[in-house]
């Protein structure tokens, strides 16, 4: 871009004119902050004396592409609002589309451009989080605040002066904020778009810390790699409730043993069945109603021979508040043949038994069910993976509600 | 000199140089030779050579003549255009056509885009230049407007097929009218033989963004 120079009319410095176009009303000094009359050979309107730049990685002249358009910065403000915080607004310039800003707050880049569109509800009107449209695009109004200039240097299209204030009322739909300035003479409405710091460092071809210690108002919710296992998830997460659910209902394997209102006896009680398919899973399942009476004490699995199996003091019971001895267990044997349950039973001693209970008749007349199948197929893997895949499905989304939580509390 | 348009074709020749020139808006009333720059009037049967202008110092520009574009859901082409300057610099319009080929003006000043249509309007319907003032509200077709600029452009310059006659130079005044919901209307005020005729034209800000090359 041509840059063109003249010399300051108060401090005599060399200032550059990098390029704004027509409508440039006012230079003012980056130096002395004399203000000049661009379209008045730079008469002398004024001087903004002892200034204090901004820290901002831009300064004027730089030159970058924004959403592919070559811009290049010819003037800079900075704004203090009412409750504080600071911003440097760079005035941008290009050819083809004219001015624009691109806005530096801690970290954060935004790029503002003005529209013509008026927002469906009167900003004025409207409080924290309500709805309105901007072409038919829904916003929520956020907060309304006032900005004071307390920095001016560069190439303006009008003449900015320190202490100058304007209210502004924004509205958010991330990555975009619309913003109404209002002024004594008139209300004009902005579009600003939230720009990855990274595009700026590369497309102005910068060097600076893109860490941001606050969320903007405008900072889209950016978590690609939740978002990705999120939307991965809802696969696994219809795969796994289908399977746990098909296999709950439908794959319970076939019955080689099932003794319902067993009497009991103490010591040992066998229990034969027959394995014919013995490359799937088995599961026995028993209740023992009078836990608190009797007690399970071992349960063993032979064949024709040998222990194939023991469960023993492992074995997954639980006895829960009406003192049931519940349980269920799987297990697998190498061959198919004849092999045989054999469950040792203990009477509680009557030390642990109530009185009351010593004398209920019911004492000699308890039953125990067990139910032994073959052609089990266990679901718990795809409980757990059911689980597993709504916690990756949620994470995202709980992630998002307290990053909007934390962008609309810092910025109430 | 003249040459006459052949029947049924709206392709010319250049009376200057014999360059053939396809004419894309079958309304087009000029046209600026590309071979050797001269202005011709499309008159109803007939070509008619307006002289040579200078050639349009080349401005960067998001349009450009024949390079068709986008704006929302619509195609245009560029096919014309005429630069005008005001006190502190210039700004450009641009005839564009759709795909059917209806044509619209595209206004370019600085990053500020219109794009307007012609308005068939009644003469004694519109307001006189010397009543309207800035800021001033009137009523036009039961709506309110605010006179939100008035100067005055001088042609310096065009090229391409334009639908109606500009002479360089040629100074004309001309009022923009803001409605409430960012509509824009814009009046010409022209002179031919001491008579005063308005040209209106209706339209809308567009975002320059919104408009991408095709």
């Amino acid at each position: 871009m041509k840059i063109k120079s003249i010399q300051c009319k108060k401090c005599a410095a060399p200032l550059s004119l990098h390029g704004g176009g027509h409508r440039i009303r006012a230079l003012t000094c980056e130096y002395c902050g004399a203000v000049m009359d661009v379209q008045k050979d730079y008469a002398l309107l004024g001087q903004f004396k002892d200034q204090a730049q901004p820290i901002c990685p831009l300064t004027l002249g730089s030159e970058g592409n924004i959403k592919d358009i070559p811009f290049i910065v010819i003037g800079m403000i900075e704004y203090r609002s009412s409750y504080g915080d600071r911003w440097t607004d760079l005035h941008l310039y290009s050819k083809t589309h004219g001015y624009a800003w691109l806005s530096y707050q801690l970290g954060h880049f935004t790029f503002t451009r003005r529209v013509r569109n008026l927002p469906s509800h009167d900003m004025a009107t409207l409080s924290p989080r309500s709805t309105f449209r901007v072409r038919d695009e829904p916003y929520r109004f956020m907060e309304t605040y006032q900005a004071e200039i307390i920095y001016v240097v560069g190439e303006l299209t009008w003449v900015a002066k320190i202490g100058d204030t304007t209210i502004l009322r924004d509205a958010i739909a991330p990555p975009y904020l619309f913003s109404m300035e209002e002024t004594e003479n008139e209300h004009e409405y902005h579009l600003t778009e939230y720009i990855d710091p990274d595009e700026i460092k590369d497309n102005f071809e910068l060097s600076f810390d893109t860490h941001r210690s606050f969320i903007h108002p405008a900072q889209p919710f950016k978590a690609p790699i939740r978002k990705a296992l999120s939307n991965a998830s809802k696969i696994t997460l219809a795969l796994s409730l289908f399977l746990y659910l098909f296999i709950s209902w439908f794959v319970v394997g076939h019955t080689v043993l099932s003794e319902k209102n067993k009497s009991l006896s103490s010591g040992m009680t066998v229990y034969p069945f027959v394995v014919k398919n013995p490359k799937h899973l088995m599961e026995i399942k028993f209740n023992n109603p009078k836990a608190n009476q009797w007690k399970i004490t071992e349960m063993t699995i032979f064949d024709e021979k040998n222990k194939v199996f023991s469960f023993g003091n492992k074995l997954s019971a639980k006895t829960d508040s009406s003192s049931s001895q519940t349980g269920v267990a799987r297990f697998s044997v190498k061959q198919a043949g004849d092999y045989t349950l054999r469950i040792n039973l203990s009477e509680k001693s009557p030390a642990t038994i109530s009185a009351k209970k010593q004398t209920q008749s019911t004492l000699r007349n308890s039953a125990i069910d067990i139910v032994i199948r073959e052609g089990v197929v266990t679901d718990r893997y795809f409980k757990y993976l059911f689980f597993l895949s709504l916690l990756s499905f949620l994470i995202f989304y709980i992630s998002r509600y307290y990053f909007e939580q934390k962008r609309w509390a810092m910025n109430n | 000199m003249e040459s006459q348009i052949k029947k049924g074709s709206k392709d010319i020749n250049c009376p200057q140089c014999g360059n053939q020139l396809p004419i894309k808006f079958r309304y087009a009333k000029l046209t600026v030779c590309a071979h050797c720059g001269s202005t011709l009037f499309l008159e109803d049967q007939s070509v008619k050579l307006a002289g040579k202008q200078a050639e349009l110092a080349e401005m960067p520009s998001l349009l450009q003549l024949g390079a068709s574009f986008q704006y929302r859901t619509t195609s245009f082409v560029p096919i014309g255009m005429v630069r005008y300057a005001h006190d502190i610099g210039f700004w450009e319009e641009w005839w564009v056509i759709d795909n059917s080929g209806r044509g619209s003006w595209v206004s370019v000043d600085e990053g500020d885009f219109a794009f307007e249509k012609p308005l068939e309007i009644e003469q004694s319907e519109m307001p006189t230049l010397t009543n309207l003032s800035l800021g001033k509200k009137i009523s036009l077709w039961n709506d309110s407007w605010q006179v939100t600029e008035i100067d005055v452009g001088k042609c310096m310059g065009f090229k391409g097929e334009l639908p109606k006659i500009a002479h360089i130079n040629e100074k004309i005044p001309f009022v923009h009218l803001s409605g409430d919901t960012g509509q824009l209307i814009t009046l010409e005020y022209l002179k031919h033989d001491d008579k005063q005729t308005i040209e209106a034209f209706q339209g809308e800000w567009i975002d320059p963004f919104e408009i991408k090359s095709i």
